[in-house]
């Protein structure tokens, strides 16, 4: 069948086609932005599992969802628990090993480069950070020295500056899809010191303006040695519910401390996740068959419409297969341009936006290899490309079982 | 050689037995075609004259072999169209019986010089030269409207556009339905004397018209009347 027939057709039914065009495309795009978004926080919560590392987390009472904050979100915050509790831990029937950390919110102001979260981690006990190194770790990680998350500007030697004092970039981490792609990694002791000048510099702008000194107002000293929190891995054999079990026999009820088994908190992403992936998948599947349908009701008129232009193709030596083969090109050219339409412009959105789609989200979330992100293009292309041609089926039965002069009659009547 | 085409060998062109067609209006069946027996030699101009919904259109569509009659069968060159499949039917009106619909038969969204290369886009064995084209278009007067839009042009002129249009395929017989209807009569005169001759150069012609001063142009003239053909 002539393609001149066919793009003829298109060209000069501009509406129909811009109509038929964009319902596709819209298509395309929900289905390909939906899988992208899809695939980048199952991403993420896989990262997640994986960058935890460790069976149960210990906090200060009261302090575990900012704990969550910063591992999901990295929602910048300080907290302070007593470093004795890293010993008392580490004694409890099946802890194999604990690390502790120390998470520091650094300013948005003139003393720090930006406001982020600073997580102090001890070089010795660490079973955390190390994995997820990508750029080539110094052998020993100086005080000035920092590792930043994936997703934090600056290359390996940049300079920056936290709390007026100036840090030096030695390493970047992999993305994991979590909080921590935003944070910054520096020595326990470093971590300390940051914590201390964080809390001067605020005591001396309260002062500055005046105001005078009250505990409600300022943020507490850090503790010496203070610590937020203390990392378990738990012995072979051995599960969090047991330890969670044997703190509790040996310090009781209410110690003071939360242990925040890990898998809870991915529990909290899992549910989260599963929501927003059902509403994803939903509202794709959803989509697709309201497509097919509206596709299906205008290809349908349309056809109607073009009834004497098929009966003049059929008078002048069209066969109902030519004539069905034009009708499916017309709709299969349709289709492959508004999907890719579609898909590049879903592109143009999901990618650059990533940021914002992240906070929007408010689960981790991890980008999508390009080979990957290449799969679902395809996946999403296919599919809405079929669609139409899918929904050209129903009124092409209706030609090739009919005598053509009939349907004209039928219009004529 | 078997009877039937030894019957075509000498000479007949299309031949239709005993066709019958009938549709239902409503719940009351309307016979279009009933037992209508012709025959159409090479050269010869034929005229069918009716009222409206006596059944004329219905007629050529069987006899173009676009619509199946509930009995009777038609014979072209001593082929059955019954032992025809869709695609030699198609291949039929591409190539040896031009066709001219009832109405507006151009796509208005081809210029009048692509709306008569349609059929050589269909069939891709068809290499008609652009001096062919320009032969036909000048046959019918329209040469110098080659590049224009249907939208653009009279009655008379489209008409003269489907006519060339089953001329390039070089016909052994051109069914023309109603090309006369809706023109002035100047016009009309004129789309018959192109017909006309036509025939002279040995295409069969079968004319359908409400115009009776059409008809008697034809050597040959019929009426049609309830689905009868007298």
């Amino acid at each position: 069948m002539s393609l001149r027939i066919v793009f003829g057709n298109l060209r000069s039914r501009i509406y129909r086609t811009a109509t038929l065009g964009l319902i596709t495309a819209i298509l395309a795009a929900v289905l390909f932005g939906g899988l992208v978004v899809s695939s980048c926080l199952k991403r993420g919560a896989e990262g997640l599992a994986a960058r935890l590392g460790a069976d149960l987390l210990i906090v200060a009472e009261g302090y575990d969802r900012e704990m969550e904050g910063i591992l999901l979100r990295g929602e910048p915050t300080s907290f302070y628990m007593d470093s004795e509790w890293i010993e008392k831990i580490a004694s409890v029937d099946g802890v194999a090993s604990v690390s502790p950390q120390l998470y520091v919110a650094t300013l948005n102001s003139e003393c720090c480069t930006a406001s982020v979260q600073l997580i102090g981690y001890d070089t010795l006990s660490d079973f955390l950070i190390l994995p997820w190194i990508k750029t080539g770790l110094p052998s020993k990680l100086e005080e000035h020295d920092i590792v930043v998350g994936g997703m934090i500007m600056g290359q390996v030697g940049d300079a920056v500056k936290f709390f007026n004092r100036d840090y030096r970039i030695a390493a970047k981490m992999e993305n994991t899809g979590t909080g921590f792609d935003t944070s910054i990694f520096m020595t326990l002791s470093a971590a300390r010191a940051a914590a201390l000048d964080g809390y001067e510099i605020r005591k001396a702008a309260f002062t500055e303006m005046g105001i005078e000194y009250e505990d409600e107002y300022l943020p507490v000293p850090p503790p010496d040695n203070a610590i937020s929190t203390i990392a378990v891995l738990a012995a072979e054999g051995e599960t969090p519910t047991g330890i969670l079990r044997n703190i509790q026999a040996k310090y009781g009820y209410n110690p003071g401390i939360v242990a925040v088994p890990a898998n809870s908190i991915i529990n909290t992403v899992s549910s989260g996740l599963r929501t927003v992936t059902y509403f994803i998948g939903n509202i794709s599947v959803a989509l697709w068959f309201i497509s097919l349908l509206v596709l299906a009701v205008l290809f349908s008129a349309f056809i109607g419409e073009r009834k004497r232009e098929f009966g003049l193709l059929r008078s002048i030596g069209a066969s109902k297969k030519k004539l069905a083969g034009t009708i499916m090109l017309e709709s299969c050219a349709v289709s492959v341009i508004a999907s890719l339409v579609g898909i590049i412009a879903a592109a143009l959105i999901v990618f650059p936006f990533e940021t914002y789609l992240r906070k929007s989200i408010n689960l981790p979330y991890a980008e999508l290899p390009l080979l990957k992100a290449g799969i679902t293009a395809l996946f999403a292309f296919i599919l809405s490309s079929a669609a139409g041609p899918f929904a050209t089926l129903f009124s092409l039965g209706k030609i090739l079982k009919t005598d053509t002069m009939d349907i004209i009659r039928e219009d004529l009547r | 050689m078997t009877g039937e085409q030894d019957r075509f060998a000498k000479g007949v062109l299309l031949e239709a037995r005993g066709i019958k067609k009938s549709y239902k209006r409503g719940d009351n069946p309307f016979c279009a075609a009933d037992n209508i027996s012709l025959s159409i030699n090479p050269g010869e101009f034929i005229g069918i004259t009716g009222r409206s919904g006596s059944g004329k259109s219905t007629l050529m569509n069987i006899l173009a072999g676009l619509m199946t009659p509930d009995e009777g069968e038609v014979f072209f060159e001593g082929k059955s169209y019954k032992k025809m499949t869709d695609r030699e039917l198609s291949a039929l009106r591409c190539n040896g019986l031009g066709y001219i619909m009832q109405g507006l038969s151009v796509l208005p969204n081809f210029t009048v010089y692509e709306n008569i290369l349609i059929p050589e886009w269909l069939d891709r064995r068809r290499k008609s030269s652009p001096k062919d084209i320009l032969k036909a278009m000048k046959k019918v007067g329209i040469a110098h409207l080659k590049r224009q839009y249907p939208s653009r042009l009279s009655g008379g002129e489209l008409r003269r556009v489907s006519i060339a249009r089953a001329l390039l395929s070089s016909p052994k017989l051109l069914i023309a339905d109603e090309p006369t209807s809706d023109l002035d009569e100047e016009t009309a005169e004129n789309i018959v004397n192109i017909l006309s001759d036509i025939a002279r150069e040995g295409v069969a012609v079968l004319m359908v018209t409400h115009d009776r001063e059409a008809a008697a142009k034809c050597g040959r003239e019929y009426q049609m009347k309830n689905g009868v053909l007298t």
